[in-house]
């Protein structure tokens, strides 16, 4: 039973992750011609170790204590290496176009795992 | 620049804002392009050049892009021999525009590009809000 709550927050952290991601790669697009703008992303969505309880995250801050879906969104933004124009401008667009299928499937499968979890809690109670 | 009612606050919110300011500045850049392949023949006219500027969105966090200035391009003007022109001086030459068409085009070419990617970027960001809202719906 906490096991799929504690699933759902690894999902929800998980989609906010990717859609997060979405929003730095929507940025980039738009200031692929801005001069001096460099390409942005998060790094990749992990959970913080395990514990007693299975997939609880860890609190790597006293202040993340709860281990809320937010403190799953600890990734931090990096910038992405690629090549720089002549302007110091580093928007890839065919990178950011790879990028952005990422973070959707990535959403789509946080999106599925959700679903099962809630399913998986209906079942528990009793539901179908 | 007016600000957008769109989505409120939240990540997707933010993609949609950037997504948009993008398309709105490549929007400018095809104008003003098109402005300056339409002057091409413009006795005296310098091209009109645009530069791009990020700026932090008041709204949400996101970084958005904006049209900083439009300026003048001060290249030399091309003069040609028509003393049939209307607008020739004494000595027979016409002062035309600075335009090149063939940069204008290349311009056009580029703005109508990154317009397009950014579409694309806010088609995807639409279609995750939209798998969430049929999430919420089962």
């Amino acid at each position: 039973m906490y096991g799929s709550l504690s699933l759902l927050k690894i999902a929800t952290g998980a989609a906010r992750h990717a859609a997060s991601r979405q929003t730095l790669i929507a940025q980039n697009v738009a200031n692929a011609d801005t001069p001096g703008y460099r390409a942005r992303d998060l790094e990749a969505f992990k959970v913080h170790g395990t514990s007693e309880d299975g997939f609880a995250a860890k609190a790597t801050r006293a202040a993340h204590a709860g281990a809320s879906a937010d403190s799953l969104l600890a990734a931090r933004t990096v910038d992405t290496p690629g090549p720089e124009s002549l302007n110091g401008n580093t928007v890839d667009l065919e990178d950011q176009l790879v990028r952005g299928a990422e973070a959707q499937q990535r959403h789509a499968m946080a999106l599925g795992v959700y679903g099962t979890a809630i399913g998986l809690v209906r079942t528990a109670i009793g539901k179908r | 620049m007016s600000e957008i009612p769109m989505f409120g606050k939240g990540p997707f919110g933010d993609a949609m804002r950037a997504a948009a300011s993008g398309m709105r500045a490549q929007a400018t850049r095809l104008r003003i392009a098109t402005e300056n392949v339409a002057n091409a023949a413009t006795p005296g006219y310098q091209r009109k050049q645009v530069s791009f500027a990020e700026e932090m969105d008041r709204a949400g966090g996101a970084s958005t892009v904006k049209v900083d200035r439009i300026s003048r391009d001060d290249a030399d003007l091309k003069r040609v021999f028509d003393p049939s022109h209307p607008a020739a001086g004494p000595d027979g030459y016409v002062t035309l525009s600075n335009v090149e068409t063939l940069v204008e085009m290349t311009d056009i070419r580029e703005a109508s590009r990154t317009y397009e990617a950014s579409l694309g970027a806010f088609d995807q960001t639409r279609k995750m809000y939209q798998s969430v809202i049929e999430l919420l719906r089962r």
